[in-house]
């Protein structure tokens, strides 16, 4: 094995030369533009003493990040690095760059804990412990604590993230059918309630508008069903499954009902125009009328859609009627990870740490709508700024059932297999229980494909 | 593989000279098909039976990707299913129709070059264009067709959002873009003798006798060919599904490419991607075999004009 | 005289061949007939192109209009200008060409031209041999090496360039080397040999002589090429991951996730529709402008648009 490794490298230099030198000869002019545009839009970046390049996920980060760059605060910490940031870049870039060995330096929105544990990511445990900056206890508890993995510290907590789940109503629609919004429905009976009331059709039964896309945004996620219906799916000490447990096939059976009334296919329809898998696009543009999402939501509606904003209204994320009583929350980890194979990885440090600084988290909270959790600066914070958004600042203390999200190295094969499963659970092809035991078996199997086990 | 020997003695001058020369002038493409089919196609062999993410170095494990895909891979045999099915209705349809369509082109008509060009049109617009638009006719609730029929006061039809019609609507796309085919029969049918149809009118066939007696024989060939290279080639449709539906819904337009990029480019399955590979490698082998052994008529019929 | 192929594909009951008389009636109704399914498919098959222009000159409201307007009044002529500035398509557009196709198309021209140049008409031992292997990787699919491909341009470094697609297009293509090696054995093999007399190097007789002879097939070449690079997806979607590298079919995709994200909807679908028709635009000139060259391609070889 090892040889053939060798032969191959071999081959591949051998190949190189022969097919380089020819390459070089004919394509230089053709190739040469490739490297000028890397360089960051704005700025002259010639006279930049380091450069950290910094990918996120996220598409609406862009105003906040222009404004940080900008201040002294950031010049000063940075000692003078200029950032290259590109914003929505999605999972498939990243794990591209990844492969090809070029990652940026940092990233963001990716899959922490699975880049992690295959090695794509650097422990930050002793830069942490080395920073003045980053103090962890300041930050909450289930937020530093998710930063870990197995003692190694994934990325540095932060520039996004507190409390994950809440249920999030137009207030303004649901009186219009005659609901009464001060009161928050709470248990998943309750809320189909809601959902029928709202959804409206057509006379040729085409979806006009509906109440509750029940896989949307952050209840799409396995933790969210498996916390709703009192399940723990992924033992992360003994890597153990529990997918096929009969609540969960009750949970597919509860939730797909929302989607049975408003029609599959209306609804596929829907989303593949509509939203486009994006989160929460629905909602602002008042199509869905009630979205379970995170701290979020608030002000970003508030940012994208004021006239929406103004009838939001969160609460509790809904649980079955025999378990009235729990109040569910997630909370896990966004970071600024830093890749093995980064340029400028002590720069990437430093650009998590600004995150953590009242500058930053202003900034972002003003531009985005997001907030983090550290504490000392929670405090000072408008919790009224959003509609709905001091449900999410107050919910801490009452929270029955704490989450730490996304945590299985395999979290996005089972969210894949799991969207599939309750599809066809949905659709009525399959009975609930024999897709939670089949989503156990294959989330099993893959587990031990994947040589994790 | 034969191999091209370097000059032997006994050749005269002249021989040896073309001989070098002729190695020289192909070698462009020997080392291109060394380095980029030969060496490739066993490196995914390689890689078929071992472990690799790209980011951990590879484990070797025989044949345990195979296997697996073959038992209890939860999604190889679906979007087996969904390829064979795409491409059993797709392939014999997009014949028939641009055989049907060929023929009517080849009639006695005005404005044949305007008829070609807007059924050929659509194959050589770029796929994602292709699929930005369809997406815009077939949608439930935006689409132009279901618009019409609301209108109408009717039911919509989920053209891409039912895993029951999502299959067939894609067929329909790919009929729709079979232009090559069509220009490729109508050329076929130009080149059957005038005089075979004089004849069989002459025996008192009818139109429809005709169509059967002379002109489907004689096109045989030309659509055996376009059979064989259009399961090869729709065995490989990507962009389409993969831009338009997105494998969905419920993993119904999950075709065979779209999973292998989706193992190999975003859950980072190398190895379970590369014995993907190598499966399709047989399949379209088995179709090339086919296609060679059939007849070798039509593979140089462009050259004996 | 009658033309024996026009009444292909109408309705045998039509048929009565009494010869006399209702023979011209026949006809007319047969001709009649051939026209209305020839306009029917014409439309049908024009249609997805119609909406798409048509989609670009719309509004928000309009696009979303039960029934749907088929003809948008006010026209939203700045769409095409809006959309095309919405997201870098500028560089999109420079990338496509200057990056991808046009090298691309050039290099394959020329390896491919030296290279059938070798198996046509230069004499030597072993040539048949390797030019039935060259045929055979027509039929290799692109899809099965690309993942050993990808790890071997990562590791020279080659992700997010074009090297991964020009280099390549060094070594020649097999299908472009069948189609001109087929062109030049129809050239008289006196011409050359005249030219070899005269002292002429290979290299000189097949610039001098066999090119000038070859501009058909070269056109074809030239074009298909160039359309292929242009429409590709796959390939950049695998190789090219920085937005300013990308090509004008991945930034098409990259606007329709920009356009359709929170907070960025309004007129996401007109300004999709309007890039669509910008870049659909100059393969659909192409071929209307090289028309004939296109036909003669693909009814010789039977080269996939």
């Amino acid at each position: 094995m090892n040889k053939s490794g060798i032969s191959r490298r071999q081959f591949l230099q051998w190949g190189a030369m022969t097919a380089g030198a020819v390459a070089l000869a004919a394509c230089a002019p053709s190739a040469a533009p490739s490297a000028a545009p890397a360089a960051s839009d704005g700025a002259a970046p010639a006279a930049a003493p380091t450069v950290i390049q910094y990918w996120t996920g996220w598409g609406n980060l862009d105003p906040a990040i222009q404004k940080i760059i900008e201040t002294d605060e950031f010049k000063q910490h940075m000692g003078g690095a200029t950032l290259e940031y590109k914003g929505s870049s999605g999972q498939e870039p990243v794990l591209t760059a990844i492969a090809a060995g070029t990652p940026p330096d940092a990233a963001s929105n990716v899959s922490y804990v699975n880049l992690f544990v295959r090695g794509a990511t650097i422990d930050v445990k002793d830069m942490a412990d080395a920073s003045t900056v980053l103090k962890a206890d300041d930050i909450l508890d289930g937020i530093w604590n998710s930063a870990f993995y197995k003692g190694s510290m994934i990325g540095v907590p932060g520039i996004e993230c507190f409390n994950w789940w809440g249920l999030n109503v137009n207030a303004n629609a649901a009186e219009q059918v005659g609901l009464d919004a001060t009161t928050m429905p709470k248990t998943w009976d309750e809320v189909l309630e809601w959902h029928k009331a709202l959804t409206k059709k057509d006379d040729a039964g085409n979806l006009l508008q509906f109440g509750l896309d029940p896989f949307d945004a952050m209840a799409g996620e396995p933790d969210f069903i498996a916390a709703s219906f009192g399940v723990k799916w992924f033992d992360e000490e003994t890597g153990a499954f529990d997918l096929g447990n009969p609540r969960i096939a009750e949970g597919m059976d509860t939730m797909g009902e929302f989607i049975r009334i408003a029609g599959p296919d209306q609804f596929a329809g829907m989303r593949q125009v509509e939203g486009n898998g994006n989160w929460g696009a629905a909602f602002n543009a008042g199509v869905q009328n009630m979205i379970i999402e995170g701290y979020w939501h608030p002000g970003e509606t508030q940012i994208q859609k004021p006239e929406v904003a103004q009838f939001n209204r969160s609460g509790w994320a809904p649980v079955p009627a025999d378990r009235k009583d729990a109040n569910i929350m997630a909370t896990g980890l966004h970071a600024v990870v830093i890749f093995k194979d980064a340029k400028n990885k002590d720069g990437a440090f430093k650009l998590g740490e600004f995150f953590q600084t009242p500058t930053a988290l202003d900034i972002i909270f003003n531009e985005v709508g997001w907030i983090h959790g550290v504490k000392s600066w929670l405090a000072t914070i408008d919790k009224n700024k959003f509609p709905g958004l001091a449900f999410y600042v107050d919910a801490g203390p009452q929270v029955t059932e704490w989450t730490i999200g996304r945590r299985c190295p395999i979290n996005d094969f089972v969210i894949t297999q799991y969207q599939e499963l309750r599809e066809q659970v949905y659709r009525n092809l399959i009975d609930p229980q024999a897709a939670a035991d089949e989503l156990q078996k294959r989330a099993v199997a893959e587990w031990q494909a994947q040589g994790l086990g | 593989m034969a191999v091209a020997t370097a000059p032997r003695r006994g050749m005269t001058k002249t021989e040896r000279r073309n001989q070098i020369l002729g190695l020289l002038f192909i070698s462009p493409w020997l080392i291109g098909f060394l380095l980029f089919a030969l060496f490739p196609l066993l490196a995914s062999l390689y890689y078929s039976m071992t472990n690799y993410d790209f980011i951990r170095d590879p484990q070797f494990i025989g044949l345990t990707n195979y296997v697996r895909l073959f038992t209890i891979d939860p999604d190889f045999w679906t979007v087996m299913y969904n390829t064979v099915y795409y491409v059993g209705f797709g392939v014999p349809l997009g014949i028939a129709v641009a055989f049907l369509i060929a023929n009517l082109l080849n009639s006695d008509i005005r404005g044949r070059t305007f008829f070609r060009s807007i059924i050929y049109i659509p194959s050589i617009v770029p796929a994602v264009c292709a699929a930005m638009v369809w997406l815009f006719i077939l949608n439930v609730q935006y689409g132009a067709i279901n618009g019409i029929l609301k209108t109408m006061g009717w039911a919509t039809i989920p053209f891409l959002s039912s895993p029951d019609l999502a299959k067939p609507s894609l067929i329909m796309i790919y009929v729709w873009a079979q232009g090559t085919a069509v220009v490729i029969f109508l050329a076929a049918l130009q080149d059957v003798p005038r005089s075979l149809y004089d004849a069989a009118l002459v025996d008192g066939a009818n139109a429809w006798a005709r169509f059967w007696n002379v002109t489907v024989p004689m096109c045989t060939p030309v659509i055996l060919f376009n059979f064989i290279m259009g399961i090869i080639t729709a065995f490989q449709d990507f962009t389409l599904p993969f831009v338009l539906t997105g494998g969905g819904p419920m993993k119904s337009t999950e075709f065979y490419v779209v999973s292998l990029y989706r193992n190999a480019f975003v859950q980072f399955s190398i190895g379970k991607a590369s014995a993907m590979a190598w499966i399709l490698f047989l399949i379209i082998l088995v179709f090339s075999v086919i296609l060679f052994r059939s007849s070798a008529r039509w593979v140089y019929y462009g050259g004996e004009k | 005289m009658t033309s024996a192929s026009q009444t292909v594909g109408s309705k045998p009951q039509l048929q009565q061949h009494t010869r006399t008389g209702s023979l011209s009636a026949t006809k007319w109704i047969t001709r009649f007939l051939v026209y209305a399914m020839l306009i029917l498919l014409g439309i049908t098959w024009i249609f997805p192109l119609y909406w798409m222009i048509i989609s670009a000159l719309k509004d928000d409201p309009q696009i979303y209009t039960v029934p749907p307007v088929l003809i948008p009044n006010p026209a939203f002529w700045n769409n095409f200008y809006d959309g095309w500035m919405r997201y870098d398509f500028n560089r999109a557009a420079f990338n496509s060409v200057f990056l991808y196709s046009v090298p691309v198309t050039i290099f394959t021209l020329v390896s491919s031209m030296v290279v059938a140049y070798g198996f046509a008409k230069i004499p030597w031992r072993g040539r048949d041999a390797l030019f039935w292997v060259c045929i055979a990787t027509m039929m290799l699919p692109w899809q099965v090496t690309m993942v050993p491909l990808f790890i071997i341009f990562k590791n020279l470094g080659w992700i997010n360039t074009y090297l991964p697609f020009v280099v390549p297009s060094l070594f020649g293509s097999a299908y472009f080397i069948f189609l001109l090696r087929q062109f030049f054995l129809s050239i008289p093999e006196e011409l050359s040999d005249a030219a070899r007399i005269d002292g002429a190097s290979e290299i000189g007789i097949l610039w001098r002589i066999i090119v000038p002879l070859s501009k058909p097939a070269i056109a074809v070449v030239l074009l298909f090429r160039f359309l292929w690079s242009w429409n590709d997806y796959l390939g950049p979607l695998i190789y090219i991951n920085s937005e300013a590298m990308q090509p004008l079919a991945l930034a098409i995709y990259r606007l329709r996730t920009l356009a359709t994200s929170m907070g960025t909807t309004s007129m996401a679908y007109p300004h999709l529709m309007a890039v669509s028709t910008l870049v659909a635009l100059p393969i659909i000139l192409i071929f209307i402008f090289a028309q004939r060259t296109f036909i003669e391609g693909i009814s010789t070889t039977g080269l996939k648009g």
